[in-house]
């Protein structure tokens, strides 16, 4: 009995932290936007072009206009851009070291060892964590699947 | 052809300077039942490891020892493994797998017989030895005697000409090593099998072994029949061994036959002394006051286990020495137990009175856990010097404690718990393993503490012991206290639970129950033995 | 009575790799569920079990547990439910931590069934037989731990008594290395008394109580068939399910029944066999 009441205990204080919302409040809720205009684009033509894929159509997001606040990130252009749009996505991490696991149930892994989500800012690939790299007013953001470590988008590596 | 010759054999081990054998001559022949006495450390485990080459210890050896006229260290391995049988003094650390069969066929599946000859020969030996029952089980569960009874077995499995025994029944009860003995006479009888064996326990053995030979520092001094030995040790430092119908018989220097068995010492003494009137004089001072109280035990060590304990109600007063009997497993070590308040009771209560209890368990070496006793000591309390040399082991002080003997270990154990300067001293076994002459040295200096005023309390299975230096002895039975008194009386009243002593003079002599006594009241009464002599 | 127990170990041991490879290459809750229900049934038919329905509850809040806690860490999947502080908590990765836990559990009752069939002599027996002395260390093994805890409980106690006062960390490492010493002495004994009885002279045998009659034969090839129909489920995927991002179920076809219902035969196998004979020896009784 005693274990049993420590453990609702725990469970109590684990989630008494945490902020529940449902899926409509989630998505229309507003929050105070910046002023900088970022347009962001999510493409994944190349696990359309991969073996066996079950995708057929490798847009995803094509080119959106979002505004962010002063010390905005590329990941905060992509968590924006997937509320405002109901787009999938999921995370792990936190502050500075988040890494993007999957966006719209396309995971990292999905399509071979060496597959995942990658970034470009303006046509540059960067190799810092997408929550490092603070963005300028007037960037094009660029969410890019690679099942290639980046060689098959452009990003080759050692550039 | 004798399955063993001695000749003229000598052994020093390497770091020692004087011999552990001295020129030793010794002739055994097929079928013979040799007993080997002698006190700790005259040689007798040196000299029968000898006989096994697989266990013969290194060192500097001259003569020679011929196996069915081979020398030994020539002959074939496999005969040396399968044809001569050891058995050690401990029970348990020789067994060597889980179950009961398996060990019954580790001898046999080293040799490389196939399933069905093992089968065989296990299911045979598993059946004479009475071990069906325990065929499929765990051999951690088995008690002492049932260890060694298989630990003989499994060396029997594997059809041995010759066996020998070190000290096989000093680490089990009364019961167990008199079984243990008659399982060997019964080999020795239904297989011609050749048992050479050591012990202190002397009691069954001596009527049973065909010749016995007697060590004394590093020598082979006698090597006779036992009824022939017994004359020759009248005066010896070794006759404190013997049994008790032959120390009697030595004790009243008489001469003829002498007798060994009970039933022998009781003729012996219906045909020279008539009934005598005269009664051994106690003194039992009981005080009044309470150390330990035990008010209606209860006890059991799990929920749906049987009661251990049941209802146990006694006292222990101030300044007795108090000895507990009992067979195996009828609860005398749980309530030790109890206490020395390691375990609790379910139902009862244990009054201790305030006093200091200091607990001695069966196995003194869990007590030590450093390098040297001195070390060990200084843990608890820098005066030991005057107690180790009450107890003349200061000799002992930079040794390590599992390089001592049992006596010695049994006696700086005592040092390491009075240490404490308990009130009550709690004994478990305290003779278990001993031979003779610890005993006796042992038991004076529980005398000699309990008259500076200590109050012991020891729990035994040993009831001679408790005989000659208990004043008050219980007997406890399925769990609870059945019969109390003070010793004299407490061995006069019982017909079976009691000495030998006062078995051999049961309704011959009023009260007597260890050997002095009995030749105490048999010499008061020279004169009607004359008198019978007519 | 004859009983489960009574196969030949390497029956035995079939039976259980072939229920254990199924749920490790699977991710069905229909193979879990089977499995479970199997492994439940033969456990609390045995004694040894100790079955309860109060241990069944630490079961389930096991599997509550697993079940919430797996759409915490995920977020995969199309259903979403609600969001806790931004991260999506969604049905799919519900049902798929559903699934998580039933088959933990399933594997844990399928070690209790393990348990109880697999005494000590039958594992030594599945090693012994191939290499007898890794048996033989096993036994010694298992004949030592037990001495061992012994020793220590007695010396603990004792060591307790003299340092009163010391931590209880202290005694029971110098209990513990009092008991050590103490086995490194019996070791001697022990090595000694192996030597007396001829060890190392030629290469062991092994002996052992096990014999492989034909009903062991018998039992074996149902087993063998019925893991082969269950594992060509598996292997040609009709009986796959998808998880994420949508749950998937593969069309109805012919051999996922097939494969499901030799599955629940093979994991039923155990106990429906405890219940035919128990039926079968109350049945001789009567007659008699």
């Amino acid at each position: 009995m005693k274990k049993i009441l420590t453990l609702i205990i725990t469970l109590t204080v684990f989630f008494s932290g945490c902020a529940i919302s449902s899926v409509e409040d989630y998505y229309n809720s507003t929050e105070a936007k910046g002023d900088k205009a970022v347009s962001i684009s999510i493409n994944c033509q190349t696990a359309v072009d991969y073996p066996n894929s079950k995708r057929d159509n490798g847009k995803i997001l094509g080119g959106c206009q979002v505004y962010v606040d002063e010390n905005a990130t590329v990941f905060d252009v992509l968590k924006e851009a997937c509320k405002i749009n109901k787009i999938q996505m999921d995370y792990e991490g936190s502050g500075n070291s988040v890494y993007v696991k999957g966006i719209d149930y396309l995971y990292e892994f999905d399509c071979g060892d060496l597959s995942g989500w990658q970034y470009s800012v303006n046509d540059k690939f960067y190799s810092v964590g997408s929550n490092s790299f603070i963005v300028q007013d007037g960037d094009t953001v660029r969410w890019i699947y690679t099942c290639d470590l980046g060689e098959d988008i452009g990003n080759h590596f050692g550039d | 052809m004798e399955i063993f010759n001695i000749k003229n054999l000598s052994f020093t081990y390497p770091d020692s300077e004087t011999p552990a054998l001295e020129s030793i001559n010794l002739n055994v022949n097929p079928g013979d039942f040799i007993l080997l006495i002698g006190e700790s450390g005259c040689g007798k485990t040196t000299l029968l490891r000898m006989l096994k080459k697989e266990l013969t210890p290194y060192g500097k050896t001259s003569g020679e020892i011929f196996y069915k006229g081979k020398k030994i260290k020539e002959i074939n391995q496999y005969i040396s493994a399968s044809e001569i049988g050891f058995i050690m003094q401990d029970p348990d650390s020789q067994i060597v797998t889980d179950k009961v069969y398996s060990e019954l066929a580790f001898g046999l599946e080293n040799l490389g017989y196939n399933n069905t000859e093992i089968r065989l020969k296990v299911s045979e030996f598993a059946s004479y030895f009475g071990l069906s029952k325990l065929f499929n089980k765990d051999t951690n569960s088995l008690s002492g005697g049932e260890k060694q009874l298989l630990n003989l077995a499994s060396v029997m499995a594997m059809n041995p000409d010759v066996i020998i025994l070190d000290e096989p029944t000093s680490q089990l009860d009364p019961i167990a090593a008199t079984e243990f003995i008659n399982t060997i006479k019964r080999l020795n009888n239904d297989l011609g099998l050749t048992v050479i064996i050591a012990e202190h326990h002397l009691q069954e053995l001596f009527a049973i072994a065909d010749k016995v030979a007697v060590m004394e520092s590093s020598k082979l001094i006698y090597f006779d029949t036992p009824k022939d030995i017994v004359p020759k040790l009248r005066n010896h430092k070794i006759s404190k061994a013997l049994p008790a119908s032959a120390r009697i018989f030595n004790s009243l220097s008489e001469s003829g036959e002498c007798p060994l068995t009970v039933r022998d010492g009781r003729k012996f003494l219906q045909k020279n002394y008539n009934d005598i009137d005269e009664k051994i004089k106690v003194d039992c001072k009981v005080s009044i006051e309470s150390v330990i109280a035990c008010k209606d035990i209860w006890f059991r060590y799990s929920k749906e286990g049987a009661d251990v304990l049941k209802n146990c109600d006694f006292n222990v007063y101030k300044g007795e020495l108090y000895a507990l009997l009992g067979e195996n497993g009828c609860g005398k070590s749980t309530l030790l137990k109890c206490i020395s308040k390691n375990i609790k009771p379910y139902r009862g209560k244990i009054d201790t009175f305030g006093n200091k209890v200091g607990f001695l368990p069966q196995n003194p070496k869990n007590l030590f856990v450093k390098d040297s006793l001195e070390e060990d000591f200084k843990l608890i309390n820098y005066s030991y010097l005057e107690l180790l040399k009450m107890f003349n082991i200061e000799h002992l002080l930079n040794k390590h404690p599992y390089d001592l003997s049992g006596g010695e270990l049994q006696k700086a154990g005592i040092v390491k718990v009075l240490l404490t300067n308990p009130e009550v001293l709690l004994l478990d076994e305290p003779t278990k393993g001993l031979d003779s002459f610890s005993k006796e040295e042992l038991g004076k200096i529980l005398l000699s503490l309990n008259k500076s005023g200590l109050t012991i309390f020891m729990v035994t299975h040993d009831v001679e012991f408790a005989a000659e230096y208990a004043n008050r002895c219980g007997l406890l039975f399925d769990g609870n206290i059945t019969a109390e008194n003070d010793s004299n009386s407490f061995f006069t009243n019982n017909n079976f639970y009691t000495t030998t002593s006062a078995r051999i003079s049961r309704n011959i002599l009023k009260n007597a129950v260890t050997v002095n006594d009995v030749v105490t009241l048999c010499k008061s009464n020279e004169l009607k033995k004359v008198n019978n002599n007519d | 009575m004859n009983t489960f127990k009574n196969f030949h170990p390497v029956t035995l041991a079939c039976y259980y790799l072939f229920m254990f490879l199924i749920s490790m290459f699977t991710f069905n809750p229909v193979y879990f569920c089977s499995g479970f229900i199997g492994a439940l049934l033969f456990v609390s038919l045995n004694k040894e079990g100790k079955f309860s329905f109060k241990s069944m509850i630490g079961y389930f809040i096991l599997f509550v547990l697993i079940s919430i806690t797996n759409p915490l860490f995920s977020h995969n999947g199309a259903t979403s439910l609600f969001f806790i502080n931004d991260n999506r908590i969604t049905l799919e990765a519900l049902v798929f931590g559903m699934c998580l836990g039933l088959m933990i559990i399933e594997v844990l009752f399928l070690f209790k069934s393990f348990n109880i069939v697999f005494s000590s002599e039958k594992l030594i027996y599945l090693f012994g037989k191939r290499f007898p002395k890794l048996g033989l260390v096993i036994s010694m093994s298992l004949n030592f731990v037990p001495k061992f805890v012994k020793s220590f409980n007695d010396v603990y106690a004792q060591q307790r008594y003299f340092s009163r006062g010391q931590g209880r960390v202290r005694s029971y490492l110098s209990s513990f290395s009092v008991v050590i010493t103490q086995s490194l002495e019996n070791s001697i004994t022990l090595s000694d008394s192996m030597k007396a009885r001829g060890y190392g002279l030629k290469p062991r045998s092994f002996y052992n109580n096990f014999k492989f009659s034909l009903y062991d034969g018998c039992y074996f090839i149902i087993m063998s068939v019925l893991f082969i129909l269950s594992a060509l489920g598996i292997l040609l995927k009709s009986t796959e399910i998808t998880f994420y991002p949508y749950i998937c179920i593969s069309d109805f076809n012919y051999l996922a029944v097939i494969s499901y219902i030799s599955f629940l035969i093979l994991s039923l196998l155990p106990f429906l066999f405890q219940v035919k004979e128990g039926l079968k020896w109350k049945y001789s009784i009567s007659k008699i």
